[in-house]
């Protein structure tokens, strides 16, 4: 079975959005979003319960992004791929589904896993529109998956309950983070991942037209960023011996308690 | 030159920094107050990989390089002080001395549960009359019917509440040429292990007395003369000793930076105000000073040149700035500094502590101008100065 996992370079800490360019600013330190690595744990655990399987790793970003790709190979995947090119700068959302769709289809994979969402765009959807280019079934918020010959079992963690279904193989799934508890890289894997094949692919290689790609390509414009708005100031409750009754009628108000 | 970690070493120091805050951060507090040896912690250390980096891979440890152990020290460090002990215990020290010179019957004995964590190695080595003059010992080692009885006391000897085995510093005839090691299990005949007493730093330790211990002559891990092969094993334990004192100071700076953001006085944060300004520059160029010679060490001992001067001069450095540090941060935190709700005062105790141990101050200053002058100044009373002969020191 070959499981292909898709992840993504973001930054760590707190970042910033350029108000010029209206895009996140990538200059600083980065890492694999967190969501993935959910994703690449349940990869590998089918892998090692699956004979014969192979985990590729794929992300789609500027050089820095092979930093992630390392982790992931350094924490068991067998290969990996990232596709960059100076004109995927500036893609949205669709223009990435595009291009990630080429790059997964040339891989003919039998499940390809997603975490959730990125921590950066927090778009959670990308899989969805991966899925529609590759027209292939898919699943989100997988909280348990199983797999056998020509089936993908997964329980869906929704609002009102777990959902069981199954999805004929080759098929998407996007993972919570309910699913696994992710592994910690070891120093052997780090040592060992120098050894595994990390290919670099252009848009060329993909046979995409540079036309589609990038802020040239994309289908949404970014109008205006700003910050959210600062909290109000609240309610400041003085203890004269009422607080207690003035904080419950607080909250009764709205029906908090 | 280039001051930045190579790819991998930097991959595998934040794969270390994540799994310490995740795993090891929360009741680090609480461990530091215990001073039971965390057995569970250092099987979950294990797992992780983190036991044995510089054993070589066919000894069944991970192959890696000494400056690989310094960074999982430092960032274990950095989310929980205590965990770093078993860091400590699991790289440096007894530990390596044993990998390196124990024939394979012994490493098959006692490896494999060491680096599993589910035993730890103590070492015997100070006594009550030989302490910084470590040749001075005189547990005796006297063979007797194929194997060795063992007579005399050791003390201070860290983990020696908890360790399950002790590599013994012993004396088989006069002389430094005299002097090698043996393996002693606890629960041996012979080997008491004495009433705990408690140091300053919260750590417990026990006297050893060997009473006619006697042991096989297969325990021997060094035997006469082998004192001068694990010279080079006091450098390598002078950087793990080095990296957790300067790890504890920079986990007490980042404490006292984070008050000093948060702590309002006069209607100002703290770190507003130019006399704490320049009380964290001047931490800072310490840390920073001290870690450039630790990695100088550390780098030096993986180009098979764990280098007397290099590693003392790191050890002195890291020492005097990890205490200097944990104690003027304490100093920013105020009272909640002085009290045991942080860990502040438990990095200053620990940190006071390794100012003395594996190497004190005034014997790495020693060295230190050995090498600036380039001879050897005898210590001894009416002792001989001369050419530089080797470390024979504590």
């Amino acid at each position: 079975m070959k499981i292909i996992v898709c992840v993504k370079h973001v930054p760590s800490g707190r970042s910033s959005v350029d108000p010029a360019s209206k895009t996140l600013d990538r200059s600083g330190p980065a890492e694999m979003n967190r969501a993935d690595r959910y994703a690449v744990e349940e990869a590998l655990r089918i892998k090692e319960s699956t004979s014969g399987s192979e985990v590729v790793a794929v992300s789609i970003g500027p050089a820095g992004a092979q930093e992630t790709l390392r982790t992931a190979l350094a924490l068991g995947a067998d290969r990996a791929i990232l596709v960059t090119d100076p004109q995927v700068a500036g893609s949205d959302l669709v223009g990435t589904a595009r291009i990630l769709a080429r790059a997964l289809g040339r891989e003919n994979p039998d499940l390809v896993l997603f975490g959730q969402q990125s921590g950066d765009g927090v778009g959670g959807v990308l899989w969805a529109a991966i899925a529609d280019v590759l027209r292939l079934p898919f699943a989100s918020q997988a909280a348990a998956l199983t797999v056998t010959d020509q089936m993908v079992r997964v329980t869906r963690q929704t609002e009102v309950g777990d959902e069981d279904i199954e999805v004929p193989l080759p098929a998407l799934v996007s993972v919570g983070d309910s699913i696994n508890e992710p592994r910690y890289t070891s120093l052997k894997g780090v040592m060992g991942a120098k050894k595994k094949p990390l290919e670099n692919v252009t848009l060329a290689d993909l046979g995409i037209d540079t036309a589609d790609a990038g802020q040239g390509g994309a289908r949404t414009v970014v109008l205006a960023i700003g910050s959210p708005p600062s909290r109000a100031g609240g309610v400041r409750v003085e203890d004269e011996a009422e607080a207690a009754r003035a904080i419950v009628e607080f909250l009764a108000e709205r029906q908090l308690v | 030159m280039d001051f930045e970690f190579d790819e991998e070493t930097a991959t595998f120091a934040n794969a270390v920094r994540r799994f310490a805050k995740d795993r090891l951060a929360p009741g680090a507090l609480e461990r530091a107050h215990d001073p039971s040896y965390p057995w569970d912690v250092a099987q979950e250390i294990a797992a992780q990989g983190l036991l044995g980096l510089t054993v070589p891979v066919e000894k069944g440890g991970q192959g890696a390089r000494l400056l690989d152990a310094v960074v999982a020290v430092q960032e274990v460090a950095m989310s929980c002080p205590k965990s770093a002990d078993i860091v400590q215990a699991g790289n440096f020290g007894a530990i390596r001395t044993f990998a390196e010179f124990a024939t394979p019957d012994l490493l098959d004995g006692y490896l494999p549960d060491l680096l599993d964590g589910k035993a730890l190695m103590g070492i015997g080595m100070t006594e009550p009359d030989a302490g910084s003059a470590v040749t001075e010992l005189k547990t005796s080692a006297k063979e007797d019917g194929g194997g060795f009885v063992l007579n005399g006391t050791k003390v201070f000897s860290t983990n020696s509440a908890d360790a399950t085995v002790f590599l013994v510093y012993v004396r088989y005839g006069p002389g430094t040429d005299g002097i090698g090691s043996v393996v002693v299990e606890r629960g041996t005949r012979g080997l008491t292990v004495g009433p705990p007493s408690q140091f300053m730093s919260g750590e417990v330790w026990c006297p050893l007395y060997f009473d006619g211990c006697r042991i096989p002559a297969s325990n021997v891990v060094l035997g006469p003369g082998g004192f001068r092969k694990q010279m080079s094993g006091f450098n390598v334990e002078r950087i793990g000793n080095a990296a957790r004192a300067l790890a504890l100071g920079r986990h007490a700076f980042e404490l006292a930076k984070a008050h000093a953001i948060e702590r309002t006085q006069f209607g100002r944060p703290l770190c507003e105000f130019q006399g704490i300004q320049w009380k964290f520059a001047d931490m800072a160029l310490q840390l920073d000073g001290a870690q450039l010679l630790l990695y100088r060490a550390a780098a030096g001992a993986d180009r098979g040149l764990p280098s007397a001067y290099d590693t003392s001069i790191a050890k002195l450095a890291c020492n005097e700035a990890g205490f200097s540090v944990a104690n003027e941060s304490l100093q920013v935190m105020g009272a909640l500094g002085f009290t045991r709700d942080t860990l502040v005062e438990y990095c200053l105790r620990r940190t006071r502590g390794w100012m003395i141990a594996g190497g004190s101050l005034e014997i790495l200053r020693n060295r230190i101008a050995e090498s600036v002058f380039d001879r050897r100044f005898d210590q001894r009373a009416g002792g001989q100065s001369g050419q530089v002969v080797g470390v024979t020191s504590q």
